[in-house]
């Protein structure tokens, strides 16, 4: 295209036009008026504005690249050109051509035929016009690309916006040369038209920008629906664990969700493997391409979520959000499932705890520092209603503050443990044991855990205990006094017969004095009575016959007291008296090994007493201080010694000494003997054995206290301390909780290194 | 060979009234009653006088029955020797036969009759040639 240019001329830029078309035309009569002096001037410029008119008509009625067809036919028929371009320049700098002449498009015979042009692919008489922005016009053929349509004529004329191209209309192949007044027309429908295509452009590309957009945007909508399908699914979860939902059902209803997730994808099918167990549709089918994500519970692997979709799916970029949302949703049901298992495990630990709680009859409270109840177990809940919010005395014993014996006021205290045995009313009066334990929770607070333990069983096995020994007792009583009885008896039958033969002789002499006053004497010596028979023997075996019977009596009576069947109930005695029943009744055991003094305090006051019971105590400590005495002695020794003191110690409180000189305890022996529920005596410790007993008398049944010293070479020192005033009762009192063994007292008590509430590891022996 | 009036019978016990009251009952008997209130007076009785036979509470202080029998069946092999005890059980009788030999073991109370006819065949055993070894079967308790 180096043609040469006939006619080239600058054009300077043209005054902005208006869209409105009167505007328009109404500017292009003035001008035409100040520019052309032409005598057809007005008849050109009523057509030019009639073509303009339709132009800008093509514009409003026609939008898109359809215009530019309509308006270049407008120019064509304007111009009597053959053949015409009209190309815009858009975003990227490119000539678009919307609109060829139509036939050309058919004639053109060129490699390429398009209608999009680089720029810089342009030469000739278009460079001209499109580069330097000239209005270009030849009068003879120029050169054209092989297969390009020849080109006779041209005319073309950028249409320029604010020194910036914006289109370019070219013509080409007029019948006749292209003339000034052509020129100046094409100028002026550029002029003309350049703002128009401008806008129209803009519009286009406003256009074309918004549907991309609004693409952009429903794709944004579609995976925003789809996300928040999955976190609905997501939360469906956590809902479904919060709902109660067992393991199972979790995973099959999970399923469901994960069903719904995929539902607008065709070709996709999810499916849920836990256990070994298949959660899929009807519909699921395997296909080779899979999304899979594990599932565990805790550390185990126990299944899989997946998903089976075509190849060309998972490719694409638009689907990886399913991808992380697999693994997401793997991870979130590992986790609730977790917890959930978790939960089961605590939850069916807290029920077999209960349960063994409730069948051992174990009573389970947690109290923190204020005495409130943070837990009660369920069978107490059962009796005593709800706890929360509730001190352990309000709920339990109905008190607005902690009694005196209230183990867990006690346990927070001191923050020791703290060991109670008590009888529970609402209970069916139950005895129990609670121990109070504190403890420092990690929260760095105190609590107290209170165990309450049945002791129904014990109970009712210690009395068995306590009744196998009271006959055991009797039994060894029995034989100790069938030797006190015999004796008696023996001489008893002997000084009788003697009696009876005496008083024979007796009647004999006097029948003989009869006949020998009438003088039929016998004169047999071994009949005569001689004076010692009379006045001696006969005499004594009466005073000795008595004294028998009185000693018979004597026994009789201890006996009764001794084994008195029905005594529950204390009455005020005198503890001398009661004491000396229980040495009269072991009397003959004991005196054959050793000597018994007793030392008694006679300004002792009268105190409390179960007398039977008690004076059963004592013989059975004489029978451990005989033993003890026996185990050392040989043929032969002096008797052994046992002395029993009493005395008063103050106001309140009475002390019963008994010591011996036997063999000493071992420690052992000391610990089983005032370990209170010692089971397994050995069979040899005979008269130790009544141990329970002991325990039970002095400790728990007259909340009295007992003290053990025993060393060797000196022997055996046992201390029991009675209280003068009956404690139970004076106890039951205070709180319908009744103790059985009151602790305190032992504290009241100076001096005292003894039992408190059985507690055997504070216990001290004198050393 | 002594006869029935020489012959010498001792009764231990530990009771004065038991003692007084066999002696009461005793006193027409044609043997010699003689009684200890203790072991130790036993055994000085036995040291000075031939006792034929001897009659020994089972518990006494300072020494058992059956320990003054076993000294007895030592010591005096030609005395007989009889138990009586108020409270009879098995290691006595096991330790009175064994140790001390008894030609019989009474038990209180024991009637005045059998006391006395255990007393008669036990002199009738002593003044056997062959009582070193009293418990023969001709001599089984009635």
């Amino acid at each position: 295209m180096n043609g040469q240019n006939e006619t080239v001329k600058p054009v300077t830029p043209a005054p902005p036009l208006g869209f409105a078309v009167i505007e328009a035309s109404a500017r292009m009569g003035a001008a035409n008026k100040s520019l052309d002096t032409q005598p057809c001037a007005d008849a050109s410029a009523a057509s030019l504005v009639e073509t303009l008119t339709r132009i800008n008509e093509c514009f409003l009625r026609l939008s898109s690249d359809d215009v530019y067809s309509e308006v270049l036919d407008e120019i064509l028929k304007a111009l009597k050109s053959e053949y015409g371009i009209i190309g815009y320049i858009d975003r990227s700098g490119r000539l678009v051509c919307p609109s060829l002449t139509r036939h050309v498009w058919n004639r053109c015979q060129m490699a390429d035929k398009k209608i999009v042009f680089e720029l810089d692919e342009l030469g000739g008489v278009l460079a001209q016009v499109l580069k330097q922005q000239l209005t270009v016009c030849v009068n003879q053929p120029v050169a054209t690309p092989p297969g390009h349509v020849p080109i006779t004529r041209f005319l073309g004329v950028p249409l320029i916006v604010q020194d910036r191209l914006v289109a370019a209309i070219f013509l080409a192949n007029k019948s006749s040369d292209y003339t000034q007044e052509d020129v100046r027309t094409l100028e002026m429908i550029a002029r003309f038209l350049a703002p128009i295509v401008d806008a129209h452009i803009r519009e286009e590309q406003e256009k074309e920008k918004r549907v991309e957009y609004e693409k952009r945007l429903a794709i944004q909508t579609q995976q925003l629906k789809r996300r928040n399908r999955q976190l609905e699914c997501l939360a469906g979860l956590s809902d479904l664990a919060e709902r109660g939902a067992s393991i199972e059902e979790m995973v099959e209803l999970t399923s469901y969700l994960l069903a719904g997730i995929f539902q607008d994808l065709p070709n996709v099918y999810s499916r849920i493997i836990f256990r070994g167990q298949v959660y899929q549709a009807d519909s699921y089918e395997e296909t080779e391409h899979k999304l899979s994500a594990a599932i565990f519970l805790g550390d185990d692997y126990v299944g899989a979520v997946e998903i089976c979709c075509p190849k060309e799916l998972l490719d694409d970029e638009g689907f990886s959000v399913y991808r992380m949302f697999v693994n997401e949703l793997a991870e979130r049901l590992s986790t609730v499932l977790t917890r959930k298992k978790v939960e089961e495990e605590i939850h069916a630990f807290r029920r077999q705890t209960e349960l063994v709680l409730e069948v051992t009859r174990t009573g389970l409270s947690i109290v923190d520092q204020e005495c409130r109840l943070v837990y009660v177990d369920p069978w107490r809940r059962a009796v005593y209603g709800d706890y929360r919010g509730k001190t352990t005395h309000e709920y339990f014993c109905g008190t607005t503050e902690p009694c005196w014996a209230c183990p867990t006021a006690r346990a927070l205290r001191t923050k020791m443990r703290v060991t109670q045995e008590r009888i529970l009313p609402r209970e069916g009066n139950r005895p129990v044991q609670t121990t109070a334990i504190p403890f420092l929770a990690p929260d760095g607070k105190w609590y107290i855990s209170e165990i309450t333990v049945d002791l129904t069983d014990r109970k009712r096995w210690e009395d068995r205990l306590v009744q196998a020994e009271r006959l055991a007792a009797i039994g060894h009583l029995a034989e100790i006094l069938s030797h006190e009885m015999n004796s008696p008896l023996q001489y008893l039958e002997h000084n009788l017969h003697f009696l009876r033969e005496t008083w024979r002789e007796i009647s004999q002499n006097l029948q003989g004095l009869v006949l020998q006053k009438e003088g039929f004497s016998t004169g047999s010596q071994g009949n005569m009575l001689d004076d010692e028979l009379l006045t001696r023997e006969f005499p004594d075996a009466l005073e000795e016959t008595l004294t028998g019977v009185q000693r018979l009596a004597k026994i009789v009576k201890a006996l009764r007291t001794f084994a008195y069947p029905d005594e529950t109930e204390k009455t005020v005695q005198d503890l001398n008296a009661v004491i000396q029943v229980a040495v009269d009744v072991m009397h003959s055991r004991v005196s054959k090994v050793a000597d018994v003094i007793t030392e008694f305090d006679s300004t002792l006051p009268h105190v409390p007493l179960m007398a039977g019971a008690f004076s059963q105590a004592v013989s059975n400590l004489l029978l451990g201080a005989v033993e003890a005495i026996e185990k050392q002695q040989n043929s032969g020794d002096e008797k052994g010694l046992i002395v029993i003191r009493t005395r008063r110690l103050d106001t309140d409180w009475v002390e019963i000494e008994v010591s011996d000189n036997g063999v000493a305890m071992d420690s052992q022996e000391r610990k089983n003997f005032l370990e209170p529920y010692f089971a397994h005596q050995p069979a040899s410790v005979t008269s130790r054995r009544s141990l329970v007993h002991l325990y039970r008398v002095i400790v728990e049944g007259h909340q009295g206290s007992i003290n053990v010293e025993s060393e060797e070479n000196t022997g055996t020192r046992i201390v029991i301390r009675l209280p003068t005033q009956d404690l139970e009762k004076a106890k039951a009192h205070g709180s319908h909780l009744t103790p059985i063994i009151a602790s305190e007292q032992a504290a009241a008590s100076p001096d005292t290194t003894t039992f408190l509430n059985g507690d055997i590891s504070r216990l001290s022996y004198g050393k | 060979m002594s006869t029935e009036r020489d012959a010498l019978v001792l009764v231990v016990d530990d009771d004065v009234n038991l003692l007084r009251g066999l002696t009461r009952v005793l006193r027409h008997q044609t043997f010699q009653l003689l009684t200890a209130r203790s072991g130790e007076e036993a055994r000085e009785i036995l040291k000075r006088w031939p006792v034929d036979v001897v009659i020994c509470d089972q518990h006494m202080p300072g020494t058992r029955g059956t320990e003054l029998l076993a000294w007895i069946a030592e010591h005096c092999p030609r005395t007989v020797r009889i138990i009586l005890t108020g409270q009879p059980d098995l290691k006595t009788a096991v330790d009175a036969i064994n140790r001390g030999q008894v030609f019989r073991f009474l038990t209180k109370p024991c009637s005045d009759w059998d006391l006395v006819m255990t007393i008669h065949d036990a002199l009738e055993a002593a003044r056997s040639p062959m009582n070193v070894s009293c418990c023969r079967p001709d001599h089984a308790t009635p």
